[in-house]
């Protein structure tokens, strides 16, 4: 048998090729001209508003913009708490009102207040402390099919009732903004006696994903006809399938707002750039592409919404939590489902 | 047996006494290293978040998410060995016994555990049997039903279906290797003294393959406790969270390191302890075993019940099994829009996957990873086998260097991020892949010279040759199918891990099994299918390019 495949000939080039990739990923640039942007996966994915406005800024700014997806909200701050000693983030786009509490516990951020504040529509501007700057906003609520349910539950007591056990798709709230939208509007509801009302909850929760997309995907291939979402979402199946089989359930008690929100990392090593995209995030130029790709409401005042958002409900009332008690419940979150 | 060290001239033995330490010194570290940082950074507080020490240790270990993570872990490990002995067992015995035909595809099956990435099996497993999969939707087109009858998936049943299904031809692969070594001879001289034939089973038989089936349950039952990419996407809560996805969402999700220690702890110790059982069941079966596969008996001259019963079990086991992986094909090929729609057949996912430069990055990437870990793993495991004798012993040094097998490779991953702030990227995720894959190599690599004729190393111990030099000159050569499996083994394991990948997530370095888990987590499905069936071609070559130079009878 001839030695084609001796060893000698598969190690060394297997080794070379090793040490190269180790070489590359250790190879860090320092130019001088550079952003680094740590974001949300529907972010920075094909389909949402990176790809359409990080080229506008670069433009503007002469600059390179590294876009790097992290997953979400929570495994951005985890990203960012785990550099915390060395950063390579400047900015961090995605964490939102309902992670404030943790963000400022975890202390990765630094105080900026934009000029650009004033083009903030009212009552968005949620952190006094101005760790984070809102960019765009929506409410929570339950999303249902139509075609699957006659009847859908109307305030959220109606979910712990019989008829839809195994019904509801819910997310991971320690990993998912929309899963702790949906904690913080139990907790909003029914104050301590939260975890009761979640015991009685249990029979209805077909899964617990530890992401959105994971949880609507299933929702739309019919696994279940419940999930946790925005009321956006209904002006989305309007829109892009022609439908209006998905529509929001808006509870008379009220829905939780999620207003997301971008800061600059403490320590970051492009301060200047990074204060730069913060002020760009408020003007228009990156406001407009919100309501096609985010599918979230624009914070800025005065942005044109696409006619499809009008099959969007608006609460009449928003739900408030104190952040320090939603901290604390989520910490008791993991305890409680397990039970 | 008397090893070459003590006839050898005295430079050499100095030479073969500091390769013996080398392990110890080298690859000891690779793995203590990075878990000792992680745990002492979380339980201390030093990796970023607070720590508690010992108190909050204490306190974590009896809090109620913790015991139910624990408790899942245990019952579904359980059940899931379980499930893989009875799926696995029927198949193990016709294939060490019998020969028939289809032979060579059945137990080309038994590959599919090695060259079918966990994240990507899961995909395959809903697009088959979840709620809206083609099983139920084949059902209730068939039968005009207007709920789907099959819903376990999201559940305890759900998660031990799935690692049953991965898991069994694993049985079928170890369980009938082991029982076509036991030799016959015993039982055709009870046949010639008169026993019958279920006293034959019960009395000579069953004794003979008992350890070969424990050692296989007790490797099962490791991997499902250990199970990460499973229970994330089947799991559906808490309360079915293995303790490696509980590990994964302290770190990840709630940025809690102390509490991530402290499982990971948990996980270790438990871990450690089947693998130590698994190390003593694996030496006893090797022990009894013979050098060469006892002959094998036509299936057609069996009775014609247990013809039709095999044949029977065989078809519909191996349709089960290969179940997830057709459905994989399948839905490659079909076109949806993003959220919902009947799907038609297209072959829009491959002509994407193939002319998107990001995921062609990310094939080539890829790769060279996985070659990176191939040498990487092989190396190490080589590495091992200079040191140990041709037996293999269930002793400290077994133990000890497989232990990455039971320890959580999310801690590992923290471990590098820990100790390397600043630039934790490829090469750790190298490393950490090498450190998971190593162990397999090692036990193919050791399994296939303890099958070395003793003879010829006798030789050439008298011939004055010294361990690393029969090691080199003798065995390396005759162990090249070995080290060819070995090489594709970890290529594959490097292809579809993603439980360090997920952690480590180097920015400029697209891996294809990360970009199929983040596109079938927003249920992008032909496009996830397509790179899981790339993934598996990829690694299936591997494989049978290392089969070509077997010297097995087929």
């Amino acid at each position: 048998m001839s030695c084609l495949f001796s060893l000698k000939r598969v190690f060394r080039p297997a080794v070379a090729a090793g040490l190269l990739s180790v070489c590359s990923a250790l190879g860090l640039s320092a130019q001088n001209k550079e952003l680094v942007v740590y974001a949300y996966d529907s972010f920075t994915a094909e389909w949402g508003p990176g790809p359409k406005v990080v080229p506008l800024f670069e433009k503007e700014y002469d600059c390179k913009v590294t876009l790097v997806s992290k997953g979400d909200a929570g495994q951005l701050l985890s990203a960012a708490v785990l550099e915390k000693a060395a950063p390579r983030a400047d900015v961090l786009v995605g964490l939102d009102n309902n992670l404030l509490g943790k963000a400022i516990k975890a202390d990765v951020l630094q105080v900026y207040r934009p000029k650009n504040l004033g083009l903030l529509a009212a009552g968005l501007d949620f952190d006094r402390t101005h760790h984070l700057t809102p960019f765009d906003y929506g409410y929570f609520c339950l999303m249902w099919d139509s075609q699957k349910l006659a009847n859908p539950p109307r305030t959220l007591a109606d979910l712990t009732r019989p008829e839809y056990a195994k019904k509801l798709i819910l997310m991971d709230p320690r990993t998912s903004t929309p899963g702790l939208g949906f904690l913080a509007t139990v907790v909003a509801a029914k104050g301590q006696g939260w975890p009761d009302f979640w015991k009685a909850l249990k029979p209805s929760i077909l899964t617990v994903t530890s992401g959105w997309d994971t949880g609507y995907g299933m929702f739309t291939q019919g696994e279940a006809p419940l999930v946790v979402s925005y009321t956006t979402s209904a002006a989305y199946h309007v829109q892009n399938d022609k439908t209006d089989r998905y529509k929001a359930i808006v509870f008379p008690e009220g829905l939780v707002m999620q207003v997301e929100a971008a800061g600059i990392v403490k320590g970051a090593r492009h301060a200047e750039l990074a204060k730069a995209f913060i002020e760009f995030m408020l003007t228009p130029k990156f406001q407009q592409e919100l309501p096609a790709t985010q599918w979230m409401y624009p914070a800025s005042a005065g942005v044109k919404l696409p006619a499809s958002f009008s099959a969007a409900p608006k609460p009449a009332k928003t739900l408030k939590v104190d952040p320090l008690v939603l901290d604390k419940a989520l910490a008791r979150w993991a305890d409680v489902a397990a039970k | 047996m008397a090893w070459g060290g003590e006839y050898a001239a005295g430079g050499s033995r100095l030479w073969s006494r500091g390769i013996r330490l080398l392990p110890w010194l080298l690859v000891a570290p690779l793995f203590l290293v990075p878990f000792g940082a992680a745990v002492m950074g979380g339980v201390s507080g030093s990796a970023g978040a607070p720590g508690g020490g010992i108190q909050r240790f204490l306190a974590t270990l009896g809090s109620p998410s913790v015991q139910a993570s624990l408790r899942f872990s245990l019952l579904q490990a359980l059940a899931s060995t379980g499930l893989s002995l009875l799926l696995g067992l029927p198949g193990a015995w016709l294939l060490s016994r019998y020969d028939f035909r289809g032979r060579r595809l059945y137990a080309a099956l038994s590959g599919i555990p090695f060259v079918f990435p966990p994240v990507l099996f899961t995909l395959g497993f809903v697009r088959a049997w979840g709620r809206n999969g083609l099983v139920n939707s084949g059902l209730m087109a068939l039968l005009g039903l207007e709920h789907p009858p099959l819903t376990f998936a999201y559940s305890f049943s759900g998660v031990v279906v799935a690692h049953a299904l991965l898991n069994f031809p694993l049985v079928v692969a170890l369980v009938g290797a082991v029982w076509s070594r036991v030799p016959r001879t015993p039982e055709d001289a009870a046949r010639c003294l008169g026993a019958g034939e279920g006293r034959i089973f019960a009395t000579i038989t069953l004794p003979s393959i008992l350890p070969g089936v424990a050692a296989a349950a007790s490797l099962v039952f490791l991997y499902c406790f250990m199970s990460f990419a499973i229970p994330l996407t089947l799991g559906g809560g808490p309360q079915y969270a293995t303790l490696e996805v509980s590990i994964y969402a302290a770190v990840s999700g709630e940025q809690d390191f102390a509490r991530a220690g402290t499982l990971a702890l948990l996980e270790g110790c438990c871990a450690v302890g089947v693998l130590a059982l698994y190390s003593l069941l694996q030496a006893r079966a090797a022990a009894t075993s013979t050098d060469a596969p006892a002959e094998r008996r036509p299936l057609s001259a069996s009775r014609r019940t247990f013809r039709l019963a095999s044949a029977a079990w065989l078809a519909g086991s191996g349709a089960l099994g290969a179940s997830p992986l057709l459905a994989l094909l399948g839905s490659s090929f079909t076109r949806v829009g993003r959220w919902g729609g009947t799907p038609t057949f297209s072959t829009d996912a491959y002509a994407r996957t193939f002319t998107d430069p990001a995921s062609l990055r990310a094939m080539a990437d890829s790769l060279l990873l996985a070659l990176a870990v191939a040498a990487l793993g092989v190396g190490i495991a080589v590495l091992l086998l200079v040191g140990e004798g041709r037996a293999a012993k269930a002793g400290f040094r077994s133990v000890f260097f497989a232990l990455p097998v039971a320890l959580s490779s999310v801690m590992l991953s923290l471990g590098y991020l820990v100790l390397f702030p600043l630039g934790a990227g490829v090469g750790a995720l190298a490393l950490v892949q090498a450190t998971a894959a190593y162990p397999l190599a090692w036990r193919t690599l050791s399994a296939a010279r303890s099958r070395i004729p003793a003879g010829l190393d006798e030789a050439a111990i008298l011939l004055g040759a010294d361990r690393p030099r029969i090691l080199a000159t003798v065995d390396l050569p005759l162990l090249r199918q070995a080290l060819f499996s070995s090489l594709a083994l970890c290529a594959a394991i490097s292809l579809g891990e993603i439980n360090a990948a997920l952690m480590l997530n180097p920015t400029d370095f697209p891996l294809l099994g990360l970009r199929a888990y983040r596109l079938m987590g927003s249920y992008q499905y032909p496009l996830a299918c397509a790179l899981g069936v790339i993934v598996c071609l990829w690694a299936g070559l591997a494989f049978a390019a290392a089969d070509r130079f077997s010297e097995e009878p087929r």
